[in-house]
């Protein structure tokens, strides 16, 4: 098991990342989606140790996160959303700052990924785009051949050509090598071109982490007219949305709500992320 | 712990390369006061010693660093070690310019020939030494902004305190005690200062969001 958290719990004066727990096999991509504030960052610089909780454990690659911390570390690439490096340096002397705190450092690597990135060694950080610097970030993760790489929003304001490049080299490190990547989101389309696992967070609380297939599988999109909707139905719902002409709900059971509605005129489909998102996030749940 | 320390110098060396000419030219103006002459020393020495944190804080790179495989107390401790490094560089070009006006202006001016002396390196140490434990434990739990603005005051409360204890206790306990025995106790207190500021800075930085 690449990561495994137990009743992970952090508070703040208003907020609190309730006791979650998750598990990712070595070797694949879980994208964690939700609402801005819903604690994804948290999680993430839990998993780096930036910052303390108040109780529960991490274990990564079967290691205590606070007991193996640098043997931890020394396998983790970390991606930043907002990549902050010393501007006043030039590309190859960030390189030279980073490589030493890695005994795999691989700098032919390094060179090839700024290759195939682009990459203006002699260029100031100052002087690069967002893009680039987030080019940079992810050539310095790879570069010590890590074993999990953790990336936090890598994806937020980048261009979508550059957004897609990203995406298919994070495919492109899982199938060539047996890499795990947890990567939080709120582009919903990202995890549904890559990610193998779905974690989905609100207000500090894990409302499922399952595979993506078996998301899909079990959970359906339900319309149908507002008539239908009493008290008792709507209990089988995760999320609800009312309009005029009827609602649209979100439910974690497709066959179970199938045996429900039978005779009663409802369509399912398979949800995009965006709407599992929405309804869970803005619709009115089980009211 | 050493290659933290190795890239605070990466990171400051453009910003002390200059500190040699900044020493000569600033310490010409204060030869004919020992004490401005001390002061405008201790105070270049903490700016070289601040540098570190300084663009730290302007860069915000305290997350890339954390990132790193390093602990939260080597973060600290390095930061005590590459302090009190350069703080000993600061120390160098003090007495290299004092030994440079000394030589320029000769006996011409008395004052130098304290400034130049064991007494006055001791001096220059103690307060730097003072003025870097009073400021690192504020600055990894206030932040660089309010700990440049406590550390002063603090300061001032701290030499105060160890001026009048130098004054009335240590100059009874060299008559009882001998020079030998009252200078290891004198270096006990300095070490136990340095252990309570850099166990204050740990747990600060622990407790620290980052």
């Amino acid at each position: 098991m690449a990561l495994e958290i137990n009743k992970l719990r952090k508070e703040y004066s208003d907020f609190i990342l309730k006791d979650i727990s998750l598990k990712l096999p070595s070797g694949y991509i879980m994208g964690l989606i939700g609402p801005n504030g819903s604690g994804k960052t948290t999680l993430i610089k839990l998993i780096l140790n930036m910052t303390q909780r108040k109780s529960g454990e991490i274990k990564i690659f079967g290691m205590d996160n606070l007991i193996h911390e640098i043997e931890i570390k020394s396998r983790i690439g970390f991606v930043h959303e907002e990549p902050h490096y010393y501007s006043y340096l030039k590309v190859k002397e960030i390189r030279s700052l980073f490589s030493r705190f890695y005994v795999n450092w691989n700098d032919d690597l390094f060179y090839s990924l700024c290759g195939e990135f682009n990459l203006p060694l002699d260029r100031r950080i100052s002087a690069l785009s967002r893009g680039t610097k987030m080019k940079l970030s992810l050539a310095l993760a790879l570069s010590h051949n890590a074993d999990f790489l953790l990336m936090d929003e890598p994806t937020t304001g980048l261009d979508p050509v550059f957004r897609r490049e990203l995406l298919r080299k994070f495919t492109e490190i899982i199938q060539n090598e047996n890499k795990t990547v947890l990567f939080s989101t709120h582009i919903t389309s990202d995890l549904e071109r890559t990610a193998d696992y779905i974690t989905y967070i609100q207000k500090g609380e894990i409302l499922f982490s399952c595979t993506k297939d078996h998301l899909f599988e079990t959970w359906g999109l339900v319309k149908g007219e507002n008539e239908i909707l009493d008290h008792e139905s709507k209990k089988l719902f995760e999320g609800i949305r009312k309009g005029p002409y009827g609602f649209k709900a979100l439910t974690s059971d497709k066959e179970k709500l199938r045996r429900a509605f039978s005779g009663k005129n409802i369509l399912i489909e398979k949800p995009s992320l965006d709407d599992i998102m929405v309804l869970l996030s803005r619709g009115e749940i089980n009211a | 712990m050493l290659k933290l320390c190795w890239k605070d110098f990466y990171i400051t060396r453009l910003f002390l390369i200059p500190a040699p000419f900044f020493f000569v030219i600033l310490l010409n103006t204060f030869v004919f006061s020992w004490f401005l002459f001390l002061t405008a020393g201790i105070i270049l020495t903490f700016v070289m010693v601040i540098s570190i944190p300084l663009i730290e804080d302007k860069y915000r790179t305290e997350q890339i660093i954390s990132s790193l495989p390093v602990t939260k107390q080597s973060i600290v401790l390095s930061r005590y070690v590459s302090s009190f490094f350069i703080t000993g560089i600061g120390m160098i070009l003090y007495f290299v310019s004092g030994l440079l006006y000394r030589s320029i202006f000769k006996d011409n001016i008395s004052d130098l020939k304290s400034v130049v002396s064991l007494q006055g390196g001791a001096l220059f140490f103690s307060l730097s030494f003072l003025l870097v434990t009073v400021f690192l434990p504020l600055y990894f739990r206030l932040g660089i902004s309010k700990s440049l603005l406590f550390s002063p005051v603090a300061l001032i409360i701290s030499s105060s305190v160890i001026w009048v204890g130098y004054k009335y206790i240590y100059a009874n306990m060299q008559l009882w005690l001998g020079t030998p025995l009252s200078l290891f106790i004198l270096l006990v207190i300095f070490s136990g200062l340095m252990g309570i500021s850099v166990f204050i800075s740990i747990k600060a930085y622990k407790l620290k969001e980052l």
